[in-house]
C-alpha cells in the first residue's frame, strides 16, 4: 500500500510525501530508478492517457469488498434477530409456565422473591408482609412457594 | 494477522494538474499510485 500526503509547492509541480512499502523501495534502490519520477511519469501516463483503468478496477475492489463487509455485517444482525426474538420467546414461554403452575399469587411472589435463597424467605419481613397482604400465614406461603420453586426447578 | 512492515516516506513531485487530480475526494491517491507502481514492477506498464 502506498500513501500520499500533499504537502508544499514547487514550480510547475507540486511536491507529496509518499509513505511506500519496503520492497517497492528495494525494488527502486535495486533498479536503480528515480522514484519520483517514476511516480510522476505513472501518474502522467494515467490521467493523461484515459486508456488505463487502474483506477476504475481499483473502485471496483474497493466497492466489492464494502459489499462483502456489508453482506457480513447483514447477515450478523440477521442472526442477532433471530436470537434476540428467541430470548423474547423463551421468556413468554416461561412467563406462561409459571402462571400455569401456580396461578397469579405464586407468580407475582416469585417475581418479587425469586431472587431470595430459601433460607433468606424465612426471616424477610418483606416476605412476611406480602403474605400479610394476601391474607395467608407466613408459613404457609413460604411452604406454597418452595413447592412452586421446586415445580420451576428454581429451588 | 501479521503485522505489516512499516512503510519508507519519501518526497516526490507531481505536476499540479496531476496534484489537483489526486486531491479529488472520490480517488484514492494512495491506491492508485500503488497500483501504477505495481503495474509498473510487473511490466503492465510501458512509460
Amino acid at each position: 500500500m502506498v500513501c500520499v500526503v500533499l504537502s508544499s509547492c514547487m514550480g510547475k509541480f507540486q511536491q507529496t510525501s509518499i509513505n511506500l512499502r519496503p520492497d517497492q523501495m528495494d525494488y527502486m534502490k535495486d533498479e536503480s530508478i528515480n522514484t519520483s519520477e517514476l511516480i510522476r511519469k505513472l501518474v502522467d501516463q494515467y490521467v493523461d492517457g484515459g486508456s488505463d483503468t487502474s483506477g476504475l478496477e481499483l473502485k471496483l475492489s474497493e466497492l466489492c469488498a464494502r459489499r462483502d463487509e456489508l453482506d457480513m455485517e447483514r447477515q450478523h444482525i440477521e442472526e442477532q434477530i433471530e436470537q434476540t426474538r428467541n430470548a423474547i420467546e423463551a421468556e413468554e414461554r416461561k412467563e406462561e409456565a409459571i402462571a400455569e403452575v401456580g396461578g397469579t399469587l405464586m407468580a407475582k411472589t416469585h417475581e418479587r422473591f425469586g431472587s431470595y435463597a430459601p433460607s433468606q424467605l424465612m426471616g424477610s419481613q418483606a416476605f412476611t408482609r406480602w403474605a400479610t397482604e394476601n391474607d395467608v400465614t407466613t408459613s404457609e406461603l413460604r411452604d406454597k412457594y418452595q413447592e412452586y420453586r421446586a415445580a420451576l426447578g428454581d429451588a | 494477522m501479521a503485522n505489516r512492515p512499516p512503510k519508507e516516506k519519501i518526497t516526490v513531485s507531481v505536476n499540479k494538474g496531476n496534484y489537483a487530480y489526486l486531491k479529488r475526494p472520490h480517488v484514492n491517491a494512495s491506491g492508485l499510485i500503488d497500483v501504477l507502481v505495481k503495474k509498473y514492477r510487473d511490466g503492465e506498464i510501458d512509460l
